[in-house]
């Protein structure tokens, strides 16, 4: 019964892994800077954003728009699911240094 | 930078504070020592500690989102716990019962350690820097003040009602607590991309903005989201419905129980 079980739930895993990756977006965080400021991402994509902490303080990578926050500790880097989203300025900003680290993903449709 | 520590600090603070002032209420109007939930929150503050100081490593389980599926587990526990507390006291089994005791303490331990450990980062982030780190602490203990304040507030406003009063004021507060916590839970598996991310029902970011100082309060109390996704909304109302049942059915099971 058992070993059905287990050859089910490898089936059900299969397809899961050969879904097409979502595309990767990189951002820097450096002297509480985010680089880019403004990244363009496609709507109706989900994208993998890839924030590279370079500071040696952690940051908090934050957005009421997109609904996401994660604490990226010094010198690491995190990975956030964004999307899909409609075409539209979605801020975010690091909670732990809000003043200077403020950015804002545009998704736009492609091809425009 | 003091502001922005104010602001932070106070922010988490206050979530956790909902917890802890609805059990100090709780313990207060059972007329029981209220030692063991400062044992709590001493053992929530060293679960934070080790939180934050494993946080790089947590990081990257599970390829990268071991912190959405931490602060998960946290969320779902909270819930759990609270649930059990529900269970137990409308069963009528009350204080100084030591289950009564240990949901009580669990759930206060989880909610210290995810939001203590985000103020300890934030806080140790400033260690090479004396000037800053100043203001910093300054604005975090005022950050803190008000929190708890807020927390002594609430208390207040509890153990003046009559005993059977605020026993079901208090319930109403952790029920909506515990859709608050699921919703969360939801939001981290969306961001883990264990849960499909679909677009937002509404936005009420017009009315009630996310960014505002009743948004924020909302935030604390139920986790207010301006652009709640499908999943969050049937999370929260399943979590909201799943408490009420458990109220009602350890009531009927009671009520039962002393016709027999």
């Amino acid at each position: 019964m058992m070993k059905y079980f287990f050859i089910c739930m490898a089936i059900m895993l299969i397809p899961l892994n050969s879904y097409a990756a979502p595309p990767v977006f990189e951002i820097l965080i450096k002297d509480h800077l985010f680089y880019p400021d403004e990244l363009v991402i496609p709507a109706n994509t989900k994208v993998k954003l890839l924030v590279k902490n370079q500071d040696a303080t952690p940051e908090e990578f934050e957005s009421y728009e997109l609904n996401r926050e994660k604490v990226i500790p010094g010198n690491t880097q995190a990975i956030i699911f964004v999307g899909p989203l409609p075409p539209g300025i979605y801020p975010f900003f690091g909670e732990f240094f809000p003043k200077t680290a403020q950015g804002k993903i545009i998704v736009k449709e492609s091809g425009k | 930078m003091l502001l922005n520590s104010v602001i932070l600090v106070l922010r988490e603070v206050l979530e956790a504070a909902m917890v802890v002032s609805l059990f100090m209420a709780f313990t207060t109007v059972s007329q029981q020592s209220r030692y063991f939930l400062l044992k709590a929150i001493l053992l929530g503050l060293v679960a934070g500690a080790t939180y934050a100081y494993f946080l790089p490593e947590i990081s990257n389980w599970l390829e990268g989102i071991g912190q959405e599926i931490t602060n998960t587990i946290i969320h779902l526990g909270i819930y759990l716990f609270l649930t059990g507390f529900l269970w137990l006291i409308s069963s009528n089994i009350l204080l100084p019962n030591r289950l009564v005791k240990a949901v009580m303490m669990a759930a206060i331990i989880l909610a210290i350690s995810r939001e203590s450990a985000e103020i300890m980062l934030y806080i140790s982030g400033f260690r090479s820097d004396h000037f800053l780190m100043r203001s910093v602490l300054s604005g975090s203990l005022i950050g803190l003040a008000i929190g708890v304040s807020c927390g002594i507030f609430l208390y207040h406003l509890m153990i003046a009602l009559k005993p059977a009063a605020a026993t079901k004021f208090i319930c109403v507060l952790v029920v909506i607590v515990g859709g608050s916590m699921m919703s969360q839970a939801t939001q981290f598996l969306i961001q883990a991309d264990w849960l499909p991310s679909t677009e937002p029902v509404w936005d009420s970011s017009h009315i009630i903005s996310e960014h505002s100082l009743p948004g924020q309060l909302l935030y604390a109390l139920m986790a207010y989201e301006a652009t709640p996704t499908w999943s969050q909304i049937v999370v929260y109302l399943t979590s909201l419905a799943l408490m009420i049942l458990v109220i009602a059915s350890a009531r009927f099971l009671q009520d039962q129980s002393k016709y027999d």
